[in-house]
């Protein structure tokens, strides 16, 4: 056999091989291609990205899918590859004026929702440190009505979310409170 | 008989480096000395033999014959092409590498599978004489990539009625930890839904799972399997068929 041949052999059996190793565990080489599996098997969506953003070593896609909401991480894997992960959604309360969730990872603690009334222009999430002081945590982007709050704080394997969260605030554009709950879900 | 071995001179050693200099794939290049030196030898042996030269003569003369060691080296580097030459040589590095690296993970899947499919069997945790019917309905329900079977629905005389399935997803999630234990609701023809009083399930790629609901009413002629979430349905009705035995 040639080189020539045997070069080609070996190419094809790596292609063959590179994709048994992506099954095995997970990897694609898009993270969108990686969320929809994910959701795909967990009987969900797939849900429309509204936005994606990059926190750590994933990526974080806020979505929606028949009334739920999710913020899914998907983690970036050996360089070039994004690794299956979460992607199922919670039912979005529209009785509520700003539904929110919350995701953890780590030290990375996430707050998204979804705000049903439109005058909402801020949404503020209070949260205990770890010396017990109340921290305000802000956003006022909002994407398709979305949004998400992000910040590092104790380790998720040491705290609850219940046991830091302190409080729920949502303002319109004149800064007046329209919306003050102590559930996050 | 082979030619015994000789020790190269140093303008041979030199000819022969000044070759190999110019082929650009180097894993190639021992194997080119070694052939050149062979050659340049028989030369040599073949000169002193049939014309009587001396050892430093027939050196000289072989390696005149041999020709210009750079155009030699040149032609060879054409045909030792050294970008295909570096191509085949990693791939064969990433063959090696991927192929100890898919085996070391496909091993421990298989053995699961494998345990599952030939001893684990939810089923062999009921005891059969307590069954008071039983059914092998061998449903299969497709959901995304999963499929699933229901292979047997098993009640006992105290009234458990168990759902027995196996399952597998074709995108290979089990692999990933994920394994499914969502029946969906489980309903009687009259409409009453039934919650889950236990269950278990297997891991790996092929999983087998039970699902047992207390108290069943003996008088019930049909379990009814109904998923109605986030876009996916199945509804599959199981005929129980008449009680055989119940104190």
């Amino acid at each position: 056999m040639t080189r020539l041949k045997k070069t080609i052999r070996n190419l094809v059996i790596i292609v063959v091989l590179l994709f048994l190793f992506m099954k095995l565990n997970g990897l694609y080489f898009s993270p969108v291609q990686a969320l929809h599996a994910s959701e795909r098997d967990l009987h969900f969506g797939p849900s429309e990205i509204v936005h994606s953003f990059d926190h750590g070593n994933s990526r974080y896609f806020l979505t929606r899918y028949e009334g739920m909401i999710s913020c899914s991480p998907i983690k970036r894997s050996l360089g070039v590859f994004w690794r299956y992960g979460a992607g199922h959604g919670v039912p979005n309360n529209e009785d509520r004026p700003v539904f929110t969730s919350y995701r953890s990872e780590g030290n990375n603690w996430i707050v998204y929702g979804m705000r049903n009334d439109s005058s909402i222009a801020r949404v503020d999430i209070e949260v205990k440190n770890a010396e017990g002081e109340i921290q305000v945590y802000s956003s006022d982007t909002f994407y398709e009505d979305m949004f998400y709050i992000i910040w590092q704080g104790e380790n998720e394997s040491e705290v609850l979310f219940s046991q830091i969260f302190a409080g729920l605030k949502a303002y319109d554009d004149a800064g007046s409170v329209i919306y003050d709950s102590e559930i996050i879900l | 008989m082979p030619s015994p071995k000789r020790q190269e001179s140093s303008s041979t050693r030199e000819s022969i480096k000044k070759v190999v200099k110019r082929v650009h794939f180097i894993p190639d290049r021992y194997e080119i000395e070694q052939e050149l030196a062979g050659h340049i030898e028989d030369s040599v042996l073949f000169l002193q033999e049939e014309e009587g030269l001396s050892q430093q003569e027939a050196e000289k003369a072989a390696l005149e014959r041999m020709g210009d060691p750079d155009e030699i080296g040149i032609a060879l580097n054409r045909q030792h092409n050294p970008v295909l030459g570096y191509i085949w040589y990693f791939s064969r590095i990433v063959l090696v590498l991927l192929c100890v690296i898919v085996v070391l993970q496909f091993i421990p899947v298989l053995l699961l599978s494998g345990w599952t499919i030939l001893f684990e069997h939810p089923i062999r945790d009921i005891p059969k004489e307590a069954y008071v019917r039983h059914v092998e309905p061998n449903e299969l329900i497709k959901l995304d990539n999963r499929r699933i079977r229901i292979t047997d629905v098993v009640q006992t005389k105290d009234g458990t009625l168990h759902v027995l399935y196996s399952s597998y997803n074709l995108s290979f999630s089990g692999l990933h930890g994920w394994s499914f234990n969502n029946l969906g609701e489980l309903k009687d023809e009259d409409g009453e839904i039934y919650f889950t009083g236990s269950g278990r399930s297997t891991a790996g790629l092929y999983t087998r799972g039970r699902r047992s609901i207390k108290d069943f009413p003996f008088d019930k002629e049909k379990l009814i399997l109904e998923y109605d979430y986030a876009g996916r349905c199945f509804k599959v009705e199981i005929p129980l068929g008449k009680v055989a035995y119940n104190d």
